[in-house]
C-alpha cells in the first residue's frame, strides 16, 4: 500500500510542518498532552475527501481509506500556552510556611497549547492530484483539536527517500504505542514519568527507563452496550447508537526520527475494537 | 494510624486533649476526623468489627457537626451524634442514596445539574488504566446539588470491617447490612424512614442509565461491533482517586511528577460533583513532559535522558580525580606548561574510557544493532568523537583523544566556575562530560 505525508506548503512550495496554535491541552480527565485521538479524528476529518460537505457542494472527490493501514504522528514541537496571571493557590502548590501564603502572581498554563506536527498515512485508493486536493482541503475545516492550522495543508504520496530527507530538514519525535508494556496501574505509569532524587547527586532525574514517555488516552472502554438514547449525536442524517464510556490510558513513547530508515520504522496507528472487553483502543499492535 | 482510630482506642472518659499531641489543636482533629469520613477521596476506613464501626461512624458525625468546645469527652461525642444526625443528615439521605453513582459527567459549569451515573465495574483490562484495573477502595460519589455535598461525602464514606470487603454506606444500605441498619437504629429509630432509604439505595444500585443524554456533553464517534456509534466519556471515581493517590505516593517518597490541575465549577465547585469538591475544585492531570525540540536534535540527549550512557564506579572516580586536579590547576594557573602536559595525559585516558563505554553502549542499544543506526549516530557526533571512531592508527586516535580531552577539560572547568565550586566535583565533572556529547557538533570552549 502507498504511504503519503501530511504536512503543510508554504507559498513556494517547500514542506513544512503542520503549525496549530490555541489547541486543546486537556486530552483527557487524567492525562494532559498531544492527543492521539484528536490526531485520529483529524485523519478522519481529512481523509474523508467524499465526506458530506463536499458532497453538498457537488464536488465529490475520491477517497481513501486507512482502516487497513493507518497513520504515524510525528511531533515537531508541543508548547503550553503561558497565559493569564494567577496567584499560587495553598492548597493546590505546596506552601512551606504560612509567611510565604503571600505569593506573587505567576504565569500560569492556561488550557491550550501550540504544536507542529507531520502525518504519515498507508492508504488504498488514490489520492485527488495537487490542484485537486487544494480545493478539497480546503474546503475542510482549518482546525485541530479545537485550535487553528496555521499554514496550507498538503497530502502528497511519498518514498522512503523523500520522507528521510523531509526528516533530516524537520526533526520530529514519533509517537510510538507502549501497550505492550502491560501497564495497569497508575503507580507503573508514574515511575516511567515522574523524576526522582538520585541518592549520589542529589538532584532530581528520570528513573532508569528505555525512552521518554508521557501519558496518554488511547481509546475508550464502553460501560455499557450501545442503546438508543434521546439526544445522541446524528451522523448525517442517521441516528447513532449511544453508549457511555471511560477513557483508556496508556503510555506514550517519544522516538527521535534520527533513527529513521525506512517505512519499516513508522509506527502506524488503527482503531481497534475488542467486543468482550467492549474497547475501541488506537494502537499500533495488531490484534 | 488515624486520627479516628486514636480516638477508638480511648476510653470514654478520656478527654480528647489528653490524646492529642500538642501540635494538633481540638479544633484541627475535629476537621480530620470529619475530613476522613465526609469525603469520597480518602482511604478506606479499617475497623476491627461492627461495633467500632458504628462508633466511627457517630463520632464523624459529631466530629463534623459539632463546635468543639461543646464537648470534653469522646463519650460526650458519641452521646450528641444521634442529635447531629437528626438534624443536619437525615431529611437529606434519600435525596442523596438516588444521586449516588460511581461515574460523573465532567462539566465545567456549575449550571449544569446532572446526577452521577453507577454502573458495573468494567473488565478488566491486559494493559491501560480504566476503573477495572485499578482499586482504590473508593468506588462512589454523588452529583445534584451543592447543598447536598457533604451528605454525598458521607453515603461515599468507605469502610473496611475486619477482613470483609471494603464497602461504602451506601451500598450497605443497598445491600441492607446488619450493622449499618443497627446504626441507623441507634441514630433514630424511625422504621418507616430506614424502610424508604434502604429502598432507595436498593433501587437506584440496580437502575438502568439515564435515557438521554445532556447536550452539553462530549460525545465522540467511534466504530464498535461493525457500526458507528457514539459515546460519551465519564470521569469514574475510582480511576480519579487512585490517580490521586498514586500522585501523592510519588510525592511522599521525594519524587515529583508534573500535575495539573483544572478547575471545574468556579465558584461554585461543589454543585458540579461531590467528587471534584473532595479534590479541592481542581482534578489533578498529568501533564505530558515533551522534551523541547531543541534538545531532542541529538541521539545523545536520549541517552542521557534514559540513563542509558553510565558511567561504573570507577570511571566515575577517575573522572573525580581528574577534576580534583583541574581545580588544583584552577588555583594555581594553568600557565604552567607542565600542567598542561599532564591534563593532556589526563583527559586522553579519560576520553579513551569514555569512548570504550560508548561502544560497550552501542553493542547493547536495540537501536544501534543495525549497522546503518550505527552509522548514523556517528555521522551526528562530535567531530572530535567521529574523528576518534575514524582513526586508523593509533596516533591519530590519541590525537583525536586529545582534542576531545581539552574540549572536555574546558566545559569541566566552566562547569565548575558556575558551581563555584560548591556542588559535588564528580557530578560536575560527569553533567560536563555529557554536556558535551548533547551538544553534538558544538565546539566548546577552552582554556
Amino acid at each position: 500500500m502507498p504511504y503519503a505525508l501530511i504536512h503543510a506548503v508554504t507559498d513556494d512550495d517547500c514542506w513544512q510542518p503542520i503549525q496549530v496554535q490555541g489547541s486543546n491541552a486537556e486530552s483527557s480527565f487524567y492525562t494532559d498532552g498531544p492527543s492521539i485521538t484528536a490526531v485520529a479524528g483529524f485523519v478522519a476529518m481529512l481523509l474523508d475527501l467524499d465526506g458530506l460537505a463536499a458532497a453538498r457542494k457537488g464536488k465529490i472527490r475520491r477517497g481513501v481509506d486507512i482502516t487497513s493501514g493507518g497513520f504515524s504522528f510525528f511531533l515537531h514541537g508541543y508548547h503550553r500556552q503561558i497565559g493569564k496571571m494567577a496567584y499560587n493557590s495553598a492548597t493546590a502548590n505546596y506552601v512551606g510556611n504560612f509567611d510565604s501564603l503571600i505569593n506573587p502572581p505567576v504565569p500560569v498554563e492556561t488550557y491550550s497549547a501550540d504544536l507542529s506536527f507531520c502525518l504519515v498515512i498507508q492508504y488504498r485508493g488514490t489520492l485527488p492530484d495537487k490542484d485537486e486536493m487544494l480545493t478539497v482541503l480546503n474546503a475542510r475545516s482549518r482546525r485541530f483539536n479545537g485550535g487553528v492550522i496555521c499554514n496550507e495543508l498538503m497530502i502528497t504520496d511519498i518514498d522512503e527517500q523523500q520522507l528521510k530527507k523531509y526528516f533530516a530538514q524537520h526533526n520530529a519525535s514519533q509517537v510510538t504505542d507502549q501497550r505492550d508494556l502491560g501497564l495497569t496501574s497508575w503507580s507503573d505509569m508514574l515511575e516511567r514519568v515522574s523524576f526522582f532524587e538520585e541518592p549520589s547527586s542529589k538532584k532530581k532525574t528520570l528513573r532508569l527507563h528505555e525512552g521518554a514517555y508521557y501519558i496518554h488516552q488511547t481509546g475508550y472502554q464502553l460501560l455499557e452496550l450501545p442503546c438508543e438514547r434521546h439526544g445522541a449525536l446524528l451522523y448525517g442524517d442517521q441516528p447513532c447508537l449511544h453508549a457511555y464510556c471511560e477513557p483508556v490510558i496508556n503510555l506514550a513513547g517519544l522516538q527521535h526520527t534520527t533513527h529513521f530508515q525506512s517505512f519499516d520504522d513508522l509506527h502506524l496507528w488503527r482503531w481497534q475494537e475488542d467486543l468482550d472487553q467492549r474497547t475501541v483502543m488506537l494502537t499500533t499492535l495488531s490484534a | 494510624m488515624t486520627y479516628t482510630q486514636t480516638l477508638l482506642q480511648c476510653s470514654n472518659s478520656t478527654k480528647i486533649n489528653t490524646v492529642l499531641s500538642d501540635t494538633i489543636t481540638t479544633a484541627n482533629l475535629f476537621k480530620a476526623v470529619a475530613r476522613e469520613t465526609f469525603n469520597s477521596t480518602m482511604p478506606v476506613l479499617l475497623v476491627e468489627d461492627s461495633a467500632e464501626f458504628k462508633k466511627a461512624i457517630k463520632l464523624a458525625i459529631a466530629c463534623k457537626y459539632t463546635v468543639p468546645n461543646k464537648v470534653d469527652t469522646v463519650g460526650d461525642l458519641l452521646d450528641c451524634a444521634a442529635q447531629c444526625y437528626k438534624d443536619k443528615l437525615k431529611n437529606k439521605l434519600v435525596r442523596v442514596a438516588v444521586n449516588i453513582g460511581t461515574h460523573v459527567p465532567k462539566a465545567t459549569s456549575s449550571c449544569i445539574e446532572d446526577g452521577a451515573i453507577m454502573f458495573e465495574r468494567p473488565p478488566a483490562l491486559s494493559s491501560g488504566v480504566t476503573s477495572g484495573t485499578v482499586d482504590s477502595g473508593r468506588w462512589v460519589t454523588g452529583s445534584k446539588d451543592g447543598k447536598l455535598v457533604t451528605a454525598f461525602g458521607f453515603l461515599s464514606s468507605t469502610y473496611q470491617i475486619g477482613n470483609e470487603p471494603a464497602m461504602s454506606l451506601f451500598e450497605r444500605m443497598a445491600v441492607e447490612n446488619r450493622a449499618t441498619i443497627e446504626l441507623l437504629r441507634e441514630l433514630d429509630d424511625d422504621k418507616a424512614f430506614i424502610l424508604e432509604l434502604i429502598e432507595a439505595a436498593a433501587q437506584h444500585r440496580v437502575e438502568q442509565p439515564p435515557s438521554t443524554v445532556s447536550q452539553f456533553h462530549k460525545q465522540n464517534f467511534v466504530h464498535f461491533g461493525g457500526k458507528r456509534i457514539v459515546v460519551t466519556p465519564l470521569q469514574s471515581v475510582n480511576t480519579t482517586v487512585a490517580l490521586s493517590q498514586a500522585i501523592g505516593a510519588v510525592f511522599g517518597s521525594n519524587g515529583r511528577v508534573a500535575v495539573k490541575r483544572y478547575a471545574a465549577g468556579g465558584a461554585q465547585s461543589q454543585n458540579v460533583s461531590s467528587l471534584n469538591q473532595d479534590l479541592g475544585g481542581a482534578p489533578p492531570h498529568i501533564k505530558a513532559w515533551i522534551p523541547s525540540h531543541q534538545r531532542t536534535r541529538d541521539v545523545f540527549y536520549y541517552l542521557y535522558l534514559t540513563k542509558r550512557l553510565s558511567l561504573d564506579n570507577e570511571q566515575k572516580a577517575l573522572i573525580a580525580r581528574i577534576a580534583g586536579e583541574v581545580r588544583a590547576i584552577e588555583v594555581k594557573g594553568h600557565s604552567n606548561a607542565s600542567n598542561r602536559q599532564r591534563l593532556a595525559e589526563l583527559y586522553t585516558c579519560q576520553a579513551q574510557l569514555l569512548l570504550k563505554t560508548l561502544y560497550a553502549f552501542a553493542d547493547q542499544w536495540n537501536m544501534l544493532t543495525d549497522q546503518k543506526k550505527r552509522q548514523t549516530v556517528r555521522e551526528r557526533m562530535n567531530p572530535a568523537i567521529k574523528a576518534y571512531f575514524q582513526a586508523n592508527s593509533v596516533q591519530q586516535r590519541n590525537a583525536a583523544s586529545e582534542i576531545l580531552a581539552w574540549e572536555l577539560l574546558g566545559l569541566i572547568a566552566q562547569e565548575m566556575k558556575r558551581n563555584k565550586l560548591h556542588s559535588p566535583i564528580e557530578s560536575s565533572a560527569f553533567d560536563a562530560v555529557m554536556a558535551v556529547l548533547v551538544k553534538g557538533g558544538v565546539s566548546c570552549p577552552t582554556l
